[in-house]
């Protein structure tokens, strides 16, 4: 179990750095082969899933700022950001015109990292004391 | 300065507060921002550059945070490594795009926050000793 949570958290970061390169660098790629939408149906729902992940995480963490001083596990933050991923997907599952195999796909994959990232949060909870 | 630093965070709040709302429920406030001087389609190319790639470097960075250290973090550091990303990706963004005002005003006002929150932070960590 362990392996696998090391495993999912390096691809994981992988992932993230790549994305973000992808962005400022090559930001003219728009669209993810294979995705059955659009360039404007992907960015329209980019709009509504990734860009209120950001805004739900800065709120939740200013929220916390405000009621406590307990300090949290380094990746607490990575899975606010993959269960605030999830909760928008899910609202655009109903906000959006239409339902397509890749919006399902990605949801999974997302609970299935929320999963992971809460159980690499609790063993970290483990070895440090102050929670 | 405590004062200044929650007056700002509570307005931080509000702000997110009503990006999410609009973000998730596309109520199209955000998708064209009047006076910022872009139509809806270089607005979106700009937010394609800034605003998702903090979400990804976040990320990257608090999982890296995770193998390399134990030590827990405060609940203000996420938001700081937000804006900190996101003061980094605008300004590589102005190489990449054409300037405008609005682009020179929102990158001060973000260098301007992720000031703020590095004090804030650091008071928050004479409270708590896990540092």
């Amino acid at each position: 179990m362990n392996k696998l949570v090391d495993g999912i958290m390096i691809a994981a970061a992988i992932f993230f750095l790549g994305m973000a390169i992808l962005r400022i660098v090559f930001f003219d790629y728009q669209n993810f082969p294979g995705s059955g939408l659009t360039v404007e149906e992907l960015s329209n729902w980019k709009s509504r899933t990734i860009d209120s992940t950001l805004y739900l995480t800065l709120l939740y963490f200013i929220y916390r700022y405000f009621v406590g001083k307990n300090p949290t596990s380094t990746i607490w933050p990575v899975y606010v950001i993959t269960i605030s991923f999830s909760f928008t997907q899910f609202i655009a599952l109903f906000t959006f015109d239409k339902i397509n195999l890749f919006m399902i796909i990605n949801l999974l994959i997302t609970v299935f990292a929320v999963i992971i990232f809460r159980t690499a949060h609790n063993r970290r909870k483990k070895e440090i004391s102050t929670f | 300065m405590d004062r200044f630093i929650k007056l700002l965070m509570g307005g931080l709040f509000l702000t997110l507060i009503f990006l999410s709302i609009d973000g998730v429920l596309e109520l199209k406030y955000h998708t064209n921002f009047l006076l910022l001087g872009v139509d809806a389609d270089q607005l979106e190319s700009l937010r394609t550059k800034t605003v998702r790639p903090t979400l990804y470097l976040t990320g990257a960075y608090f999982i890296f945070r995770y193998f390399t250290g134990k030590n827990p973090t405060s609940s203000v550091w996420p938001v700081f490594v937000m804006f900190a990303a996101f003061t980094f990706v605008q300004f590589l963004a102005f190489f990449t795009s054409p300037i405008r005002i609005a682009m020179i005003i929102s990158f001060v006002l973000s260098l301007f926050t992720t000031v703020i929150l590095r004090i804030a932070h650091n008071n928050r960590q004479k409270d708590v000793s896990t540092f």
